[in-house]
């Protein structure tokens, strides 16, 4: 009996011999997978639907503020199941964004940045981070009344920064107001330079992970590999979760679409119209409500009034933005700031009482931001 | 440090949260709801059942003056924009500074012409309200007085005008349910609501000119506009029924797709 020339095998074997693919896929499903491990592959499954969704929109979409609101409208009714695409990259965003504030809650509360992992987390949070400039740069795309505005609003703070706050001003917006050319800023930066600045760090994470991975296998403390990974089971596995995730986004997208369109998202940008109320969306609630309540905080204090009214008003224009901007550089110094060796968040109280407060009081600043 | 400035951000969170809920005070109302005087105690209950409360226009918002003041004087200043209770020949000017293109329509057509013989005709409150300010909701039946005034009877203009409007309102009130459930549906904003708000904005002045033939024209117009509207928001129901219909059958197939897999898992990890 002749052997039957396995045809796939041997386009495996010459594959494997040039890209290290059965390698590489060995190794991803010998992993083993626990909740983070999940969350980041749903991060990234979310991130690749982002990509094909946005090329596709970017097949109809003019970057151009004469015709960008009305191509993001023609793909929303005219081209057919352009609804589909531009409703599943609006939701995709959210769920996206929400995939990483639950990875970054995860990873801090199991230490997961600790030695050997500074640089994973690093490189996560800077991913993370990426996800909230993406949104920001996407939300003026469409050039509604709620894009042109809102991108207004969240550039206008700049402006306060001593010395620099012009130029920071101009520099995000291309000009003294927002227009044109903060549109074609914010076209490459949103399909060119975010998604690939996000590939380059996926890839570098990836590889940061395996590294620091196999250090702790070495040092005993993380459990070792399965010694025999079958790639096929977690290819089955990766294969539900993104069918978990399609059929999420699809839930969304047909069943609660005016989720993805705020008030004002609607109507073409209009710059001698202002509208009121403008609401950020979710993710940003609390930045926005953080600008309200400090200023409002120091106004009632009493030496706010006095001959220190001047300083009170600095510090109320200054402060708010030095948390928000202060924030990011925080979080990926958190690795440098907690060197303990510590993990588990039994034996970590403050870091983890750090944790409950800071998610707290995002919470509740997201909350009065909702109902302003 | 930022340990320290969480339970103080998080008490000053919660601090402003209480402050937030409470209402902001209005001294008008405080004030005339004691006023032994009864029409003017009474302003105060007519004015909740009104279009102008459920609006959020409050009592400065039309008479002007001070409505935190603490003071009678203060809070009727001149200062403070007090304008007080307008006489007759100032109504259409006093409603006029919020509803403008209405007032310009009534004050450049027939009936406005009589303020400029001198005469009385009639204005704003003898169709809208009884007595001082029950304007009532904005709804089409409820925005006339039914019946009008003994002494508004014989003007022609009005009854035929008033037939008019109310066709063309009953029409507008069709088109508005097609349109109430488009917007109903699990669909993007389709601005259909805001065109049928312009499209009103648009006729409702003319018919206060008061002239049965050039409202006529108008009338045409309003039609035709609502027609097309209303295909719209045909056309939007059945697009709404068709993705509902390819939502249930994507979602229907990915967790066929998922209970597949599943069986193929469980099979290798038994």
């Amino acid at each position: 009996m002749s052997a039957r020339p396995d045809v796939v095998a041997e386009v495996a074997n010459w594959l494997e011999t040039r890209t290290g693919l059965r390698t590489l896929t060995r190794a991803i499903a010998a992993t083993p997978a626990g909740r983070a491990w999940w969350l980041g592959a749903t991060a990234l499954i979310a991130f690749a639907l982002q990509v094909v969704t946005g090329m596709l929109l970017l097949v109809y979409y003019v970057p151009a503020p004469d015709r960008a609101f009305a191509s993001a409208q023609a793909i929303l009714w005219e081209v057919p199941f352009g609804w589909l695409v531009r409703l599943a990259h609006a939701q995709g965003a959210s769920a996206l964004l929400a995939i990483g504030i639950a990875h970054t809650v995860l990873a801090a509360a199991r230490a997961d940045y600790k030695q050997p992992r500074e640089l994973v987390w690093v490189c996560g949070r800077i991913l993370a981070l990426l996800g909230f400039v993406a949104a920001l740069t996407g939300y003026i795309l469409p050039w509604s009344q709620l894009s042109y505005w809102a991108t207004t609003i969240a550039t206008a703070p700049l402006a306060k920064f001593p010395l620099v706050g012009t130029t920071l001003v101009t520099l995000a917006r291309g000009g003294e107001t927002v227009g044109g050319a903060t549109l074609s800023r914010a076209f490459v930066a949103h399909v060119v330079a975010l998604p690939l600045a996000a590939i380059a760090l996926f890839a570098i994470y990836g590889r940061l992970l395996a590294r620091a991975r196999r250090i702790e296998v070495r040092r005993g403390t993380r459990a070792s590999a399965r010694i025999a990974g079958d790639p096929r089971s977690r290819a089955l596995e990766v294969s539900m979760l993104v069918i978990v995730y399609l059929a999420v986004v699809l839930a969304l997208v047909v069943y609660a679409p005016s989720l993805a369109f705020p008030l004002h998202a609607d109507r073409p940008a209009d710059p001698l119209d202002t509208p009121n109320p403008i609401h950020p969306e979710w993710y940003f609630l609390w930045a926005s409500e953080l600008q309200r309540l400090i200023p409002d905080l120091i106004a009632a204090l009493p030496w706010s009034h006095g001959r220190l009214a001047g300083a009170a008003g600095w510090i109320s224009e200054l402060l708010p933005l030095a948390i928000i901007g202060g924030a990011p550089f925080v979080l990926l110094a958190v690795p440098f700031l907690d060197r303990g060796p510590e993990r588990n968040p039994r034996r970590r109280p403050v870091s983890i009482a750090l944790i409950v407060l800071t998610l707290g009081a995002l919470a509740a600043l997201t909350s009065l931001g909702a109902h302003e | 440090m930022l340990a320290a400035a969480m339970p103080i951000c998080l008490a000053l969170i919660g601090a402003r949260a209480v402050s937030a809920k409470q209402p902001a005070s209005d001294t008008c109302v405080a004030c005339h709801e004691q006023e032994e005087d009864e029409e003017i105690a009474n302003a105060v209950p007519e004015w909740r059942k009104s279009v102008h409360f459920a609006a959020e226009v409050t009592c400065d918002g039309c008479h002007g003056g001070n409505p935190r003041a603490e003071d009678e004087d203060d809070a009727h200043a001149e200062i403070a924009g007090w304008v007080g209770t307008p006489g007759w020949k100032e109504l259409p000017t006093f409603c006029g500074a919020c509803h403008e293109s209405i007032a310009h329509a009534f004050a450049d057509g027939n009936l406005g012409a009589g303020f400029q013989g001198g005469g009385i005709p009639p204005t704003c409150v003898d169709c809208h309200m009884s007595t001082g300010h029950d304007t009532p909701h904005a709804n089409a039946k409820e925005i006339l007085l039914d019946p009008l005034p003994e002494r508004l009877r014989g003007v022609p203009q009005l009854a035929q005008v008033r037939r008019d409007v109310l066709a063309l309102v009953q029409r507008e009130a069709g088109v508005s349910k097609r349109v109430a459930d488009v917007s109903a549906r699990a669909l993007p904003p389709t601005g259909l609501a805001r065109d049928m708000r312009t499209l009103h904005n648009d006729w409702a002045p003319h018919f206060h000119r008061f002239e049965p033939t050039a409202f006529a024209k108008v009338d045409v117009e309003a039609r035709a506009a609502l027609d097309t509207v209303e295909q719209r928001a045909a056309q939007l129901q059945r697009e709404a029924y068709a993705r509902a219909r390819l939502g249930e059958a994507g979602i229907a197939t990915l967790t066929a797709a998922f209970a597949v897999l599943a069986g193929l898992r469980s099979r290798r990890n038994p």
